[in-house]
């Protein structure tokens, strides 16, 4: 079985959005990320990163959520549970939201439905042109990261 | 009695778009492709950074065109330092263009596209009912996506391509299973093109459209270039990169964030469809038969032939990068570095053909290789205006008024046009309570 993989999912020109593109950076220099954990910088297509993801032990999607009145808290989904509370309804990034393009993958191949798919989502107030994070999101690194390293350690 | 039609959000395309329509009397009073997605104004991002980070950056523009974005800025930076790469790089980075054209006509004909003419909302729910056929639109994106990871180093924006040539050469072993995948391919374009062909017709207006495409010096390529041909009732002009703005005559519009394109006064068609109407002569035999198979006839008036143009390209492009790759693994890679790059004071304006068609970079450096300028035109920007043109067509030749069923016939003309409004945002957006 391949190692933990964790998919940086944003667009890191579009400032808070590009979150999980900018946490992998971090993660890269981490001493603390896991042995046996690989990490792919996903950008907004999930589903080019579909040859990567086959035969994972599990999978750990990082995006961000547009939640303004919550902005820098976490929150984590789990595939088992059905990404309950999430809006698998809208269809764009050219494609498909990465809930729709998870869910695409595993309808095509077998292979990828017994992989436990973790979603930790960053909550954020907006989307603008930038390559920089907010202050906010900035200040919060540190305890994003330790949410994450935590989540990235449990089985 | 005027009946307005509104689609808010125009589900599988890129980026937040919508289209308004006005009827009055069973005839079009007002069409509005709408672009909701916020100004990008990227341009702004490069301004005064070094010229070997400006590619980087800008493929960062779309996830589905990176390599669109990243070839065509290393294409202008090179031009404006009077930079000439190795024929070599120029081969890769057509095998590259390749790879990203594959992909992206793939998710576009099988999870975009084809969800339409098989009455079903979305891929998802096609996958349920047509698993083989979403499977098979699937292995072909991989395929692309493989290109680009062997020749660009990431299947999503590349970093060995860099200014000069290529930072990082693919190994024999890499070509050798590139080959091996794209001769599987082939037999996956028979499948594919017989199952476009089995899809219902789809004719919703006919017009004397204007078609605008690269012209491709050698063959059939998305990459090397630098005059754009433009097809006009019969008529052919070109018009030099350097010269883009005659072609481009933008303007603003007040619905729509994205700038509106007019030629001589008249919107035009960039794409698939346009690239196979301006060089039929460069298809393989195999392509040129894949257009005989889907009743592609050129010249076509219907927009909605674009969907059977990416088809052809698919054809097209995975024999043609199959013989590229033999071209390599028998001859060859040369262990060359990239050519040295001094970066100075100049203008360059590059077009290549993007997935979804014309796309242009054009730079200004200052005395410090700095950039002072920047302009992006990417082919959604440019097919704004032929879009509105088609939908308001589609309205006034449609002899049936029914509005649910001219809803759907206007969503169908938008998507084939493969709107890329932005890759840039991709939000998760919570469920609202109910």
């Amino acid at each position: 079985m391949k190692p933990n993989l964790v998919i940086g999912l944003g667009n890191p020109l579009m400032g808070d959005e590009g979150i999980g593109w900018h946490i992998l950076d971090r993660l890269a220099a981490d001493p603390r990320l896991p042995q046996d954990t690989e990490l792919l910088w996903g950008s907004t297509d999930l589903l080019a990163c579909a040859g990567q993801m086959e035969g994972r032990r599990r999978i750990v999607l990082i995006d961000a959520m547009l939640d303004p009145s919550h902005a820098g808290s976490v929150a984590v989904y789990s595939d088992r549970d059905g990404f309950p509370h999430l809006d698998e309804g809208q269809e764009h990034a050219h494609q498909l939201s990465a809930v729709q393009a998870l869910r695409l993958l595993q309808s095509c191949s077998p292979g990828l439905r017994t992989v436990p798919v973790t979603l930790i989502a960053i909550a954020i107030d907006g989307a603008s042109v930038t390559m920089e994070l907010s202050p906010a999101l900035s200040a919060g690194m540190p305890e994003l990261l330790d949410r994450i390293l935590r989540e990235l350690a449990a089985e | 009695m005027s009946t307005r039609i509104t689609v808010e959000h125009l589900a599988r395309v890129e980026g937040h778009g919508g289209i308004t329509v006005e009827l009055d009397g069973g005839r079009a009073a007002t069409v509005r492709f709408d672009i909701f997605e916020g100004a990008r104004l990227l341009e702004g991002l490069v301004r005064g950074r070094c010229a070997e980070d400006i590619s980087q950056i800008l493929s960062r523009i779309c996830a589905i065109c990176s390599v669109s974005h990243s070839l065509t800025s290393l294409k202008a930076t090179e031009l404006a330092f009077e930079v000439q790469v190795s024929p070599q790089t120029d081969l890769l980075r057509d095998l590259l263009y390749r790879g990203e054209t594959i992909q992206s006509h793939a998710l576009h004909l099988f999870c975009l596209a084809a969800p339409d003419y098989l009455e079903y909302p979305s891929a998802i729910a096609l996958a349920a009912d047509h698993p083989d056929a979403v499977r098979l639109g699937l292995r072909l994106k991989k395929l692309g996506n493989s290109m680009q990871e062997v020749i660009g180093g990431r299947a999503v924006h590349p970093v060995n391509a860099v200014l000069g040539g290529f930072g990082k050469l693919p190994s024999e072993d890499q070509l050798i299973a590139l080959r091996t995948g794209l001769l599987q391919a082939v037999g996956d374009c028979d499948a594919m093109i017989a199952l476009i062909a089995s899809l219902p017709a789809a004719d919703f207006c006919r017009s004397d459209t204007v078609f605008a495409a690269m012209r491709s010096p050698g063959d059939y390529g998305y990459y090397l270039g630098d005059e754009v041909v433009v097809l006009s009732n019969g008529t052919r002009e070109t018009v030099p990169a350097a010269g883009y703005r005659s072609l481009t005559g933008e303007r603003a519009v007040p619905h729509s964030h994205a700038k509106h394109s007019m030629f001589n006064g008249k919107p035009f068609m960039v794409g698939a469809l346009a690239r196979v109407m301006s060089n039929p002569e460069g298809l393989t035999p195999r392509a040129a038969e894949a257009m005989r198979k889907l009743g592609l006839t050129l010249p076509s008036g219907n927009p909605m032939d674009n969907n059977k143009a990416q088809a052809v390209e698919l054809v097209q492009d995975v024999e043609y990068s199959l013989g590229i790759v033999e071209r390599l693994l028998r001859d060859g890679l040369a262990q060359e570095r990239p050519v040295e790059v001094r970066p100075r004071a100049g203008v360059g304006t590059a077009i290549t053909e993007a997935p979804r068609g014309l796309l242009i970079h054009s730079y200004t450096y200052d005395d410090e290789g700095k950039i002072a300028a920047a302009d992006v035109i990417t082919p959604t920007a440019l097919n704004a205006a032929s879009i509105e043109n088609h939908l308001r067509l589609a309205v006034d030749q449609s002899p049936d008024p029914d509005v649910p069923a001219l809803r759907k016939k206007l969503e169908m003309i938008a998507r084939a046009y493969d709107p890329c409004i932005s890759c840039s945002v991709h939000l998760i957006q919570k469920l609202h309570a109910t």
